[in-house]
């Protein structure tokens, strides 16, 4: 106090303006310490009155994987959340019957109900845990409500009700999505990908080329890159549609990767010398999958190409053809004057002998 | 003469405020970045299928004379919880056993790789495969040092994002998909930075951090309030601008052919995790590529810090030189009219605050001093002086608590609080002032022109007494 007595005092402005400005810090820094003391004291208390919480459900949680128990615990209000979390927590590792007997325990504690409330509250996080659990519980009767969130701007919260609809009846979920898979930018393609994975090839890749044949001129990429990857294929036919309409590059590369069809191999030939490389490098693959012995000088010509990675898929096809043996494959490694394809051949051939 | 010096002090006195007001400035930015990330974080974290199809990644491990560790480092990252992912140890020409104990634990085999040399490098001598783990490779190169070395490692990998990891890194199972996360939300992402916290305390099982607690040494008590004060939230201030500028070389994600663009580490700094972020900057802005580089805060890298004063000013010393070659590698970046937040505000802050700082901090320190002991200027002003700088300091080691007390805690007990509260204050006696003093010698070897190498610390290492691991790291 003498301190500050003696220094406001002072005539120096100077002075008078350090003077303050660190009574000011100072101040400040001392009501920060308060306030963290007290918020920790807080969060300590907190953890203690949740202990027995955990103390109880945690191994109920666990116990229900296998069986469902007789007893269960008063559930309170101040516990929804953490129950919910951990709830999901539980049902995300576990597989098989354990998904239907932590159903059979939500149920009993009305799980489904609490979940629905989260939906009604403004922070973020609660609806996803609502949206989640009703997904996981397999709701069908909120179909209507998840589906409404689908339709909200914000992917995050949109892609989680797409998930929970997944969850619930992928067949019917999956006509949901289609529509977005052209207007959704935002939507994250790994994500979208996953939630398609969800269903067989076989019933979602014929869906994904008939809603493309509705959107020729939209957005073919994007769905051409979501059916290669659920692994879908296509046909001669599907492909010569494709080329028809003088497609980008990328869309040539992806429809090339895609192509399984043996009687399109005239078709992919052309390619082995397109301009971008990257069109190179699945004519390459296209060619490992579907060539016969006449179509090997393409792949050995690719063996020489100016890019590493089409000389690299070259000989990947080149040692996985059917009819190569290791005979074939030294004399070919031995007629090619160019030391970079050998090279690769030669690492091609290490990899397959690993 | 009076009016210099009362101008100099102004300047001086000014200087202090501004840059502790300009580090409170990014925390309060960090305080609205934490809330969102943690309210996006809790959403992520849930769904664990959210993070399924995440891109495969590469991890790149350059290792010099890591013998005593490489093996644990090695089977740690080998059990990362991340669905596609490859491991490329290089061997930077390790004088010791680095090799030959990676061949016999590994069963590694020579292997005839058509190496694609997209970055010029040192030699390449041979590439081993793994025949336990199909996803380990390991190459072996002529000695070129460490951004050499990861240049190698880029040329080698195969996936279209590396991620660089120090061997002596100690990571969490789940950190690379976070530190993967900012790729999947947004395809703009070319970079993405963890948060490094310091081990030293904690307990380390089989390669990951097992438990947290903080070291009973003072040395890194005041160094780990340091890091939140002065790395944590005051970089975590500049991710929402697009104006990050450093990216631990400890561990970060990058994609691949952005890095290649801007042509790769440069291999005559020693700060070449920051420099090549500077450059991504510079180079995708000149270029008008839209881009974003980013920084996840958890804690998902620890690394060991200097015990002792010997080690800490030599870390010092080159992250000093390191931060001015950087910079300097790219001035075209200040003020440039493509240069948006990073050339307009990170870049000129970090030249004034960060760069001449210790020229300006040791200068100011000098003329109170020798101005009070000669009297040029009043005693009153040089204790006003001391007593401003000290009180703001203790301001902002006060916000960079209260935000990881509200964000991440990771300190558990109330003890921690309290031995935190005491290291963050008692850092501006002396520590601060100190780091300003081996900050101005690191200048001033950069200004001579000193070479850089792979540099060595003697640390304790977590389960080998005194392992020398190298320290050119940003935090």
């Amino acid at each position: 106090m003498n301190f500050i007595s003696e220094y406001a005092g002072s005539s120096d402005t100077l002075v008078q303006f350090g003077l303050w400005a660190t009574i000011g810090a100072v101040s400040i820094t001392i009501l920060l310490i308060i306030y963290i003391l007290i918020f920790r004291s807080y969060q300590l208390l907190i953890l203690r009155a949740n202990r027995g919480f955990y103390h109880h459900w945690r191994p109920l949680l666990a116990q229900a994987s296998f069986h469902l128990p007789d007893r269960l615990p008063q559930l309170k209000s101040k516990n929804h959340v953490p129950l919910l979390s951990m709830w999901n927590h539980y049902f995300e590792i576990v597989h098989g019957d354990a998904h239907d007997n932590l159903i059979a325990l939500a149920h009993r504690i009305q799980l489904d109900h609490i979940a629905r409330m989260q939906l009604l509250r403004h922070d973020k996080k609660h609806v996803l845990l609502g949206i989640l659990t009703l997904g996981n519980l397999k709701s069908r009767q909120d179909w209507p409500l998840l589906n409404m969130f689908v339709h909200l701007d914000d992917s995050n919260i949109s892609l989680v009700a797409l998930r929970a609809l997944f969850r619930i009846h992928p067949e019917r979920a999956m006509h949901t999505l289609l529509p977005y898979l052209v207007t959704r930018r935002d939507f994250p393609a790994p994500q979208v990908a996953t939630l398609l994975k969800r269903l067989p090839v076989n019933e979602v890749c014929p869906q994904l080329i008939l809603h493309m044949g509705l959107n020729v001129h939209t957005a073919s990429s994007s769905l051409l890159r979501y059916m290669e990857a659920c692994g879908c294929s296509i046909n001669r036919q599907v492909f010569s549609s494709l080329i028809e309409r003088k497609p980008d590059d990328h869309i040539i590369s992806v429809a090339l990767a895609m192509l399984s069809d043996p009687n399109a191999i005239e078709l992919i030939t052309p390619y082995v010398s397109h301009k971008r490389w990257h069109v190179r490098v699945h004519a390459a693959r296209a060619l490992g999958k579907l060539a016969k012995p006449e179509h090997v000088p393409y792949l050995v010509q690719l063996l020489s190409d100016e890019q590493w990675w089409v000389r690299y898929r070259a000989a990947q096809a080149l040692v996985s053809l059917p009819f190569m043996n290791q005979a074939q494959l030294d004399h070919i490694g031995d007629e090619l004057g160019d030391r970079y394809g050998l090279d690769i051949l030669r690492q091609a051939m290490a990899e397959q002998a690993i | 003469m009076s009016e210099f010096i009362k101008l100099f002090e102004w300047t001086f006195l000014i200087y202090f405020i501004l840059l502790n007001t300009g580090y409170i400035g990014l925390n309060l930015v960090a305080v609205l970045q934490i809330k969102r990330y943690i309210n996006l974080l809790s959403s992520h974290s849930l769904p664990k299928s959210l993070a399924e199809m995440a891109p495969p990644v590469s991890i790149i491990v350059p290792a010099y004379n890591e013998e005593p560790t490489i093996i644990s480092s090695i089977h740690a990252m080998l059990q990362l919880d991340y669905d596609e992912f490859e491991l490329v140890v290089v061997n930077d020409g390790s004088r010791d056993d680095t090799l030959e104990v990676m061949i016999r634990q590994f069963d590694l085999h020579a292997f005839p790789e058509a190496v694609r040399r997209r970055l010029e490098t040192e030699a390449i001598k041979t590439v081993y495969v793994s025949r336990k783990y199909p996803n380990l490779r390991v190459v072996d190169k002529v000695n070129g040092g460490k951004a050499d070395a990861l240049n190698a490692g880029i040329n080698v990998c195969r996936y279209p994002l590396f991620c660089v990891v120090d061997a002596d890194s100690i990571l969490q199972q789940d950190s690379l998909r976070q530190v993967v996360q900012p790729f999947i939300e947004d395809p703009l992402t070319v970079a993405a930075g963890g948060t490094i916290r310091i081990s030293n305390g904690c307990t380390v099982e089989r390669g990951f951090l097992s438990h947290v607690d903080l070291s009973r040494k003072p040395l890194v008590l005041l160094q780990i309030a340091e890091y939140l004060r002065a790395f944590l939230f005051g970089r975590m201030g500049w991710a929402p601008l697009n104006a990050l500028l450093i990216i631990s070389g400890a561990f970060g994600v990058f994609k691949k052919e952005a890095v290649i663009l801007a042509g790769g580490y440069r291999r005559d700094t020693v700060g070449e995790d920051m420099e090549l972020v500077v450059r991504l900057h510079r180079v995708l802005r000149t270029e008008g590529k839209p881009y974003r580089i980013t920084f996840v805060p958890d804690p998902i890298c620890w690394t060991e810090a200097p015990e002792d004063l010997k080690g800490l000013k030599s870390q010092r010393i080159r992250w000093q030189r390191g931060l001015a070659e950087s910079l300097s590698a790219n001035w075209s970046l200040l003020f440039n009219p493509r240069g948006g937040a990073v050339g307009w505000i990170a870049f000129p802050y970090m030249v004034i605050f960060e760069l001449l700082g210790p020229f300006l901090e040791v200068a100011g320190y000098l003329f109170f001093i020798s101005g009070a002991v000669f009297g040029f200027i009043d005693e009153e002003a040089a204790i006003i002086f001391f007593v401003a700088a000290i009180g703001f300091g203790l301001l902002l080691s006060a916000t960079a608590l209260l935000l990881e007390e509200i964000s991440f805690h990771i300190y558990p007990r109330f003890r921690h609080t309290l031995f935190l509260i005491l290291a963050a204050t008692l850092e501006n006696f002396g520590y601060r002032q100190l780091n300003s003093l081996w900050r101005l010698q690191g200048m001033i070897r950069w200004m001579l022109g000193h070479k850089s190498s792979w540099g060595e610390i003697r640390r304790v290492g977590h389960g080998s007494p005194e392992t020398p691991v190298r320290e050119d790291k940003h935090p």
